[in-house]
């Protein structure tokens, strides 16, 4: 086997290994953390280095596919690296790399290591499965997975309320996954095939448009679910009672993100652009999602407990990727692309901050955190330059994509949206400066710290993190110009 | 005409605060690193600022880009007349009161966080006037305005949070109108120059007028133009002085510059476009257009004048009696840039006075306000009338606040004179052009206040430092040597401005002119050869001094100054009025929200109830029998196996039927 064979394979790797890897870590015994821990690092490690590597060569050679399994004439279990594939696992298994190492220090002190640490690899062999699928059903089939490796994530404290939020995750997401089976079929039905193409595969001439119409809100909100679309969202919150690295990763990077780029796929790569315009149904999608960004920024400013707002804040950020991709142009598509990496960056550092919060200080009310800037300066420093990203002021990153998703706005004679972007960024500042402002300059009962104020290994991820942040956010040629490339790629009218 | 040159010195001027930045946060608790990095930090900026002005004088424009840093369109330095104006009163003052502050910091706490962030905000307000493109301008305004927030609320008390809070949400709801704005110009004339748009000419419409009132609130807000200033009185007395100092000297300056780019230049035609035959309806209909807005603008500076002169009159804390005087001094600024919009191609005279009157408000209300904290710093009282004979106890510091009110009044000799010569002048050829009453109205206005500023400045000498020392007055230190350093040479700029006005006019403030569109012929005759020594304008200012004596007499007679402002009209009260009011507006507006997700969790909670029972029905419980013993939800270990088990299994099948033969050769 030569290299170029190698590379072919890697896709399936990305997929095999993690999954491999959480079968090894599951061999382990619960107490022998000194063993497991390492493993698990290096597991995340070796998937996000290879991730690059895919991304690598997909810049350089261009994508490639992987035919698996075929069940059926136009059924088929295919991988495929194209550019969404490549946004969506990128940032999928770099930021899982960090939580790892972030739940080395956070799970110290947690019961059921081992548990948690299998389903974690686990979960992450489904997202990349979820973002390198080629069809509808290779995505679907993952996604399901994903849901139920999940599950002993957010129920993992075992108490009452855990189990409820628990069962209300599936409950959700078992909804949704029925939502999307149904829109598979008809898709297949009408098609032959669930293959996602550039420029989609739907042609509206085969079927009445109400079918067609049906189809899609089918596929809204049926990914909708996952990423948290307004009356579906209720399952979010609640799975706050997870550990704080799997509200974190899960519940602001891969599970709601998965819904965002199932979304994503649906609009690009099944219906395709020409379609999407034939189904006239733009403006409802992004008005309906416009409700979400306020609604839920709205509810986030009534919630005390830390991470709880955070949950709120990440159904309203989510709005402006699904947003970006309803406007229908270039600019707002781009802004939408941008957001999922910002986004995913910003969130993260929050929740890690946290994270660490609750395990230095024990809080996990915002009431209780006046002058915790004393206790955890740089922890709460980060805080607020996410914080600030998350309104959208330069040089963090959030700022590009809200530029981006204004001049979006904009173009679809849609003025109305920047009044939502804009009021959004408000009620953002309304509900996160208070966080900060009382942290560093309100009196209260926390001393400085001696020595470190958090536990390394949580520490250098929210450090590494947050300059992360400020640099992918200074530094727009790393981003932007890729970014506006994929979005007109995916703007494919001509060919078929 | 220009000629565009690349050069670093922009960068470096920005680049060499953000180091020593860096360099202090390495080490803020070492007083003298952390000091002498400050020193270097502002020095180095002005040293850097300084090498511009031989490139400016040859005609050249340095411009310096870094593609795809921070914006999309590259952060742009682009360095004219104005721009180099501000820069250089803003790195100068910004030295001084780094000197002033090594010492005042003393009896202050945190005092590494606040070099830190002095030196941050530095980088923030020395960049706003150094940047070519308007979304660069954005970043360092709002690095500006975030890390200034640090400075207000230095001292932490409860005052000191409120009010800073104002401060930071206000900041950020005026940068969020800045960016609307700056999308809606960009999305419309696809340029982000600050210079005359093209389009503002060929494609002027709604989206393009809402951009402009929402720039200028925007920077209004920074400026603290009525009725956007209600944060004004309450953040700047609460800082530590040498902040307060800057706050209003110079930042308040910045959303001023903004305002001037934004109606002076960026609205209006471009010079080419004046000559272009078949644009001559267009151009002036923009005019017309811009002369409309230069009228709203030119009020909303004399009520803003009014209102912070009469707000002054009744402090009795030195600081916001300060505070309020700035207030007073950045509506003569405005009204100067509405008198430019206003008279258009003519507008010369206010854009001049604007920018003279920008140069020494910073002057002279940093000084007063720097000499304000050399006051608390060795008394530790703000309240004057606890205050008295500080003339013979500090006499440096009564003599520098001396120079420094004569030329706030705009006394003859003093450095207030020409620039509020100047904008006098302006407001009486803005009634002269069309000869509308309402501003023959605002001239007399302006007069008013000039009284009124000659009134408060009075009681501030009189109550601070001549009169006789009340009973109970504190101790008073020795004057420090630092401070008498920064306050001396702040001084002796403000004398030497005063003494040499056309000096300044024809090296600074004309040059300035060139960068906007104007009627050069208008600058020759009535700019450059001004005169400042005519009966008429030296009968103007003994009038105002006049005046202001009379209401200062009247007032001490009548006891207004002991006056307790009525509880409902206070600042705090008014600001409470508004906080009151806005919570009830967030009510109203988030009621059908909050109504809304009531309804969608009840529903979402019913649907799941009923699953949630029926899983539990098949759930296994110890103790219970039941069929379905391996479903066991509540301890998910088995399940765990279960799952691993299975799904390894399909996996190797699949794999093995799929790619043994390749793979293994099989």
């Amino acid at each position: 086997m030569n290299y170029d064979d190698l590379i072919k394979y890697l896709p399936l790797f990305m997929i095999v290994f993690p999954i491999v890897g959480a079968l090894i870590t599951g061999t382990t015994k619960e107490n022998n953390d000194r063993l497991r821990n390492p493993l698990a690092f290096i597991i995340s490690l070796i998937s996000a280095a290879a991730m690059v590597l895919i991304i690598f060569n997909y810049y350089h050679f261009g994508g490639w596919e992987l035919p698996l399994h075929q069940i059926a004439p136009g059924l088929e279990i295919k991988l495929r690296v194209d550019p969404l594939a490549a946004i969506f696992g990128g940032t999928a298994a770099i930021l899982w790399f960090f939580s790892v190492t972030y739940s080395i220090g956070y799970m110290a002190h947690e019961h059921n290591r081992r548990r948690y640490y299998v389903f974690y690899l686990l979960s992450l062999g489904m997202t990349m499965g979820i973002a390198l699928a080629a069809n509808l059903l290779t995505l679907y089939l993952f996604y399901e997975f994903l849901t139920i490796f999940t599950y002993p994530l957010v129920v993992h404290e075992g108490d009452d309320e855990a189990k409820k939020s628990g069962v209300k995750y599936l409950v959700y997401s078992f909804i949704g996954a029925g939502l999307i089976l149904i829109g598979l079929i008809i898709t297949y039905g009408q098609m032959g095939t669930l293959e996602f193409a550039r420029g989609g595969i739907v042609d509206l001439s085969t079927g009445s448009l109400t079918l067609w119409r049906f189809t899609f809100l089918c596929f809204l909100f049926g990914f909708g679910v996952k990423a948290a679309v307004m009356p579906l969202h209720a399952w979010l919150p609640a799975a706050m009672v997870a550990p704080t690295p799997v509200s974190a990763l899960l519940h602001a990077v891969a599970v709601v993100k998965s819904g965002v780029f199932g979304t994503l796929r649906t609009m690009y790569s099944v219906f395709g652009i020409t379609a999407l315009l034939g189904l006239q149904m733009g403006y409802f999608v992004a008005g309906f999602i416009s409700l979400t960004i306020l609604v839920a920024s709205i509810i986030a400013m009534q919630q005390d407990e830390l991470k709880k707002r955070l949950a709120y804040s990440t159904i309203s950020q989510l709005g402006y990727i699904t947003l970006g991709a309803a406007l229908f142009n270039v600019a707002g598509l781009t802004g939408g692309l941008l957001h999922i990496i910002n986004h995913a960056l910003l969130k993260i550092t929050l929740f890690f901050c946290a994270g660490a919060i609750i395990t230095v200080t024990g809080k996990k009310k915002i009431s209780e955190l006046n002058g915790v800037g004393k206790r955890m300066p740089l922890t709460m420093l980060a805080f607020a330059i996410a914080s600030i990203g998350m309104i959208g002021i330069p040089p963090v990153n959030g700022f590009i994509s809200k530029w981006y998703l204004i001049q979006g706005s904009l173009e679809g004679e849609a003025w109305i949206f920047v009044a939502v972007l804009i009021g959004s960024a408000l009620l953002n500042a309304a509900y996160f400066l208070p966080i900060v402002t009382a942290a560093f300059f309100k009196k209260g009962n926390f001393l400085s710290p001696d020595g470190i104020e958090a536990p390394p290994a949580m520490l250098i991820p929210i450090l590494v993190l947050v300059a992360g942040c400020l640099l992918v956010g200074s530094n727009l040629h790393w981003t932007v110009p890729y970014f506006e490339n994929i979005a007109d790629y995916l703007f494919f009218t001509g060919g078929n | 005409m220009h000629q565009e040159v690349v050069s670093y010195l922009p960068v470096i001027a920005v680049a060499i605060p953000l180091f020593s930045f860096v360099m202090i946060a390495f080490a803020q608790n070492l007083p003298w690193w952390r000091n002498s990095w400050s020193v270097i930090g502002c020095a180095g900026s002005l040293v850097a600022v300084v090498m511009i002005y031989p490139l400016l004088s040859a005609g050249q424009i340095p411009v310096f880009e870094l593609p795809m840093i921070v914006t999309p369109y590259g952060l742009t330095f682009r360095v004219d007349w104005l721009g180099f104006l501000i820069a250089l009163i803003t790195s100068f003052i910004w030295l001084m009161a780094t000197i002033f502050a090594i010492e005042y910091m003393n009896h202050e706490q945190n005092r590494g966080r606040f070099f830190l962030f002095f030196m941050l905000t530095l980088v923030g307000t020395v960049g706003v006037p150094l940047t070519g493109d308007l979304l660069s301008l954005l970043f360092f305004f709002e690095l500006m305005s975030l890390s200034s927030y640090i400075l207000v609320v230095h001292n932490q008390s409860k005052e000191a949070y409120s009010a800073g809070n104002l401060y930071l949400y206000l900041g950020i709801f005026g940068g969020m109108c800045l960016l609307t704005g700056i999308g809606l110009i960009y999305f419309n004339c696809g340029s982000l120059a600050i210079a005359p748009q093209e389009c503002m000419v060929t494609s002027f419409n709604n989206y393009l007028f809402i951009a402009g009132i929402l720039m200028v609130i925007g920077f209004g807000i920074k400026a603290g133009i009525a009725p956007l200033h209600i944060w004004l009185p309450r953040a700047h007395p609460v800082a530590p002085a040498p902040a307060s100092a800057l706050l209003s000297g110079l930042m308040i300056k910045s959303g001023a510059y903004g305002i001037i780019r934004t109606i002076n230049m960026i609205y209006t035609p471009g010079q080419d476009m004046l000559s272009v035959e078949n644009l001559s309806a267009e151009v002036s209909s923009l005019w017309q257009t811009l002369s409309g807005g230069g009228y709203v603008i030119i009020w909303i500076g004399i009520i803003t004048m009014f209102l912070g002169a009469c707000l002054a009159i009744l402090q009795s804390n030195i600081k916001k009696l300060l505070a309020c005087s700035s207030i007073s001094q950045i509506g003569y600024i405005i009204m100067g840039a509405g008198v430019g919009a206003y008279l258009g191609y003519e507008g010369a005279m206010g854009i001049a006075g604007s920018a003279y009157h920008i140069l020494n408000h910073a002057f002279f209300k940093s000084t007063l306000f720097l000499a304000a904290g050399a006051v608390v710093y060795l008394t530790g009282e703000v309240d004057m009338f606890k205050l008295g004979n500080l003339k013979k106890k500090m006499p440096f510091t009564a003599v520098v606040v001396l120079i420094a009110s004569l030329g706030i009044v705009g006394m003859p000799l003093f450095n207030g004179f020409a620039s509020k010569t100047m904008l006098h002048h302006a407001i009486v050829e803005a009634y002269e052009h069309h000869g509308l009453y309402s501003l023959y109205i605002a001239e007399k206005i302006f007069t008013i206040t000039g009284a009124g500023t000659v009134c408060y400045f009075l009681k501030f000498l009189y109550y601070t430092f001549w009169r006789k020392a009340p009973a109970g007055m504190p101790e008073v230190k020795k004057e420090p040597l630092l401070m008498k350093a920064s306050l001396g040479v702040m001084a002796a700029v403000m004398l030497f401005i005063g003494f040499s006005p056309n000096l300044v006019m024809t090296k600074l403030i004309a040059p300035v002119l060139n960068t906007f569109v104007l009627d050069t012929h208008f600058i020759e005759h009535h700019i450059l050869h001004i005169n400042f020594w005519t009966w008429n304008d030296l009968s103007a200012v003994a009038l105002a001094l006049a005046l202001g004596a009379i209401f200062f007499y009247l007032a001490q007679r009548t006891n207004v100054y002991r006056l307790e402002v009525p509880s409902w009209l206070g600042l705090e009260t008014i600001g409470n009025y508004f906080g009151k009011l806005a919570i009830i507006l967030w009510l109203i507006i988030s009621m059908p929200f909050t109504i809304l997700q009531n309804i969608i969790n009840r529903l979402a909670e019913r649907l799941y109830k009923l699953t949630f029972v029926l899983l539990q029905s098949v759930d296994y419980r110890p103790g219970q029998k039941s069929i379905f013993k391996s479903i066991n939800i509540s301890n998910i270990d088995f399940d765990m196996l279960l799952v691993l088990v299975s799904f390894s299994l399909i996996l190797i099948i699949v794999f093995y039927l799929r790619f043994g033969t390749k793979v293994f050769g099989l």
